[in-house]
């Protein structure tokens, strides 16, 4: 399958001088769906923030983002207006945290749906609005979509977004953990409609257990950079910090979850070594110098091979 | 009941209430308004007769419920009764002073809401940079001028010093645009803070954020999610301030010797000139709780959420 999105080398400062991304190197293919895992503050988020030129004045990206369309290349990194043009809406959907919060409470549902060909000065074509509506699940289009978002449930809700993030095609879709204000069950089933709807999915969720039903590879992130990508992750992780994330989920079953001990790192200071290594029960002494580097889809020199 | 028709008869009740106290001045004044109108309409010695008859025909020989009761509904009307300095119908008076003070408000208002959107939009791009920091500075400076030392600047510098505009203001439209500035100028700073306040928290939501995310432009944001959002606390904020618009239009009128309502006011109560104060107290709360009343029904129609209580 052909590359869709292609990054290399990415890091992120953000004005405050917070290094949110450490330099990542991610691909993702036509058709898959790629998870990104990892606590706040990882820089799973900003990763979809670069790609849609969403960070805050003043942020500092280095590094390369390249979205490949049939092969036109587009680098997201320093978009011009042109390029972010094509690739806001239309190369790359976009589906956000909390349906209710992404939502204009003084619009229409319709309307909002409507806006994802407007914004990019174009009219939906009679009944088009209602008709990815139904392509996501919405039924009885035509009346809902005249409703105001306080009046729809947030599982409805996130499939409007998604409906109205795949209005033109998108080549990859992003989702900033869409599940995560909504309840277990209507997760799996809004993922399930997301992973359905998109032809390549990026996304963001903290949660691995939702990520495992739905990703085809996962990528953890601990402090701006991937310690451990691969198809199994969330029911084998190998990394210790992979593991001690997996270990943190309460799972029926298992006992009481194991909390993570330690702090993430504070990263507005230049780290060197591993970023987990005052955290890691494993840590060698080495760990604390040299930065250990992705090999074999695990980024620590005591996972065995 | 529903929230327009709550929202109307609380104002009603509003009004009723002062308009009880407007009339009490009445009772609290020392003079008898039958022997002054009778002076105001050119008798200088008016006989205890004289008085009599006309206190009879104005009714103050009936009980207080019974005279409030034919004020208020004389009042309903605008017939404010007879004025005591010129003797002539006070709804008359207003009548010939109304248009000028319309005139001049609605230049402030239209002023008001430039200085606004000049102080508010620059800043939204980068909130803490230098636009940002200049505009809100310029807000600060800007509420705490007082109407009166612009006036009287304005006045020095611009109308005498540089002969600019005139001195005795006629009411006109184009007479309007000086006296306009000092009462916009606060006031439009006091709307540029709650209108960036406004913005900001718009274009900070991530509704915003989807909305860019979904290829919208700046301009597109701004008009069609930041200013509806903002447009809710503008209005209420606007609609109180009519209330000081009212009060600084007394102090600019008479500085400009504007022939409105406000110079009125300060005329009538240097002159006693009671029904005419009432008259014109009851008609800056009636138009007070008018554009309340107004702000209320508008921000009810821009959000559905607000529809949906009544
Ligand atoms: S590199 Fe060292 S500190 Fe980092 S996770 Fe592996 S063992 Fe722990």
């Amino acid at each position: 399958m052909a590359t869709v999105l292609k990054i290399r080398d990415l890091a992120v400062t953000y004005p405050d001088g917070t290094q949110a991304l450490r330099g990542v190197d991610l691909d993702l293919a036509e058709g898959e769906c790629l998870a990104l895992a990892g606590e706040s503050g990882s820089g799973k988020s900003t990763l979809l923030r670069v790609l849609l030129s969403l960070l805050p004045k003043g942020s500092r990206v280095t590094g390369s983002a390249v979205v490949d369309d049939d092969g036109t290349s587009l680098e997201a990194v320093g978009a011009d207006r042109a390029t972010l043009r094509r690739l806001r809406g239309g190369l790359l959907g976009y589906v956000g945290q909390d349906p209710h919060a992404a939502a204009d409470p003084l619009w229409s549902v319709g309307r909002h749906l409507r806006e994802a060909w407007r914004a990019r000065r174009m009219r939906p074509a009679k009944g088009a609005a209602e008709e990815r509506a139904e392509a996501v699940g919405i039924t009885q289009a035509r009346a809902r979509l005249r409703q105001y978002p306080h009046q729809w449930s947030g599982g409805m809700l996130q499939r409007a977004h998604i409906a109205g993030a795949g209005v033109h095609g998108p080549l990859v879709t992003l989702a900033d953990e869409p599940t995560s204000a909504l309840d277990a069950g209507l997760a799996a089933t809004t993922l399930a409609v997301l992973r359905a709807d998109a032809r390549a999915l990026l996304l963001v969720c903290h949660d691995l257990r939702h990520v495992a039903a739905v990703a085809d590879r996962v990528a953890v992130l601990y402090a701006g950079r991937v310690v451990e990508t691969g198809v199994d992750v969330p029911a084998r992780p190998r990394h210790p910090y992979t593991k001690a994330l997996v270990a943190a989920a309460p799972r029926p079953g298992h006992g009481l979850p194991e909390e993570l001990p330690g702090t993430s790192p504070d990263l507005r200071r230049e780290l060197t070594g591993c970023a987990f290594a005052p955290r890691c029960g494993l840590a060698l002494e080495s760990c604390h110098r040299e930065d250990p580097v992705l090999d074999d889809g695990v980024a620590c020199p005591v996972v065995p091979r | 009941m529903p929230a327009p028709l709550r929202r109307l008869a609380s104002a009603l009740a509003v009004l009723a209430t002062a308009g009880a106290l407007v009339w009490g001045l009445m009772l609290l004044s020392p003079v008898d308004p039958a022997r002054q109108i009778l002076l105001a309409q050119g008798d200088p010695a008016p006989a205890p007769a004289e008085v009599d008859a006309t206190r009879h025909e104005l009714g103050l020989d009936r009980s207080y419920p019974e005279q409030y009761a034919r004020w208020l509904t004389a009042a309903v009307r605008g017939d404010f009764g007879t004025s005591w300095r010129t003797g002539d119908p006070v709804a008359a008076e207003l009548a010939g002073r109304l248009p000028a003070t319309i005139r001049l408000t609605l230049v402030a208002l239209l002023f008001a809401t430039a200085v606004a959107l000049a102080l508010a939009l620059p800043g939204l791009e980068r909130p803490g940079g230098p636009a940002d920091v200049f505009a809100r500075g310029l807000v600060f400076g800007g509420s705490a001028l007082p109407v009166f030392a612009v006036g009287v600047v304005l006045l020095e510098f611009v109308v005498v010093g540089a002969g600019i505009g005139r001195v005795v203001a006629d009411g006109t439209w184009s007479g309007a645009l000086l006296p306009a500035l000092p009462l916009a100028l606060g006031i439009g700073a006091e709307w540029a803070r709650v209108l960036r306040g406004g913005l900001r928290d718009a274009l900070g939501a991530p509704h915003s954020e989807t909305a860019r995310a979904r290829g919208a432009g700046r301009l597109r944001i701004l008009a069609l999610h930041g200013l509806p959002h903002a447009a809710a606390p503008f209005l209420t904020v606007a609609a109180m301030s009519a209330g000081g618009l009212l009060a600084g239009a007394a102090v600019v009128e008479t500085l400009f010797t504007w022939p409105g309502i406000g110079r009125l006011l300060i005329t009538s109560i240097d002159a006693g000139d009671l029904p005419v104060v009432q008259a014109i107290v009851l008609l800056g709360v009636v138009a007070f709780l008018a554009a309340n009343l107004l702000a209320e029904t508008l921000t009810a129609a821009i959000d559905p959420r607000r529809r949906e209580k009544r």
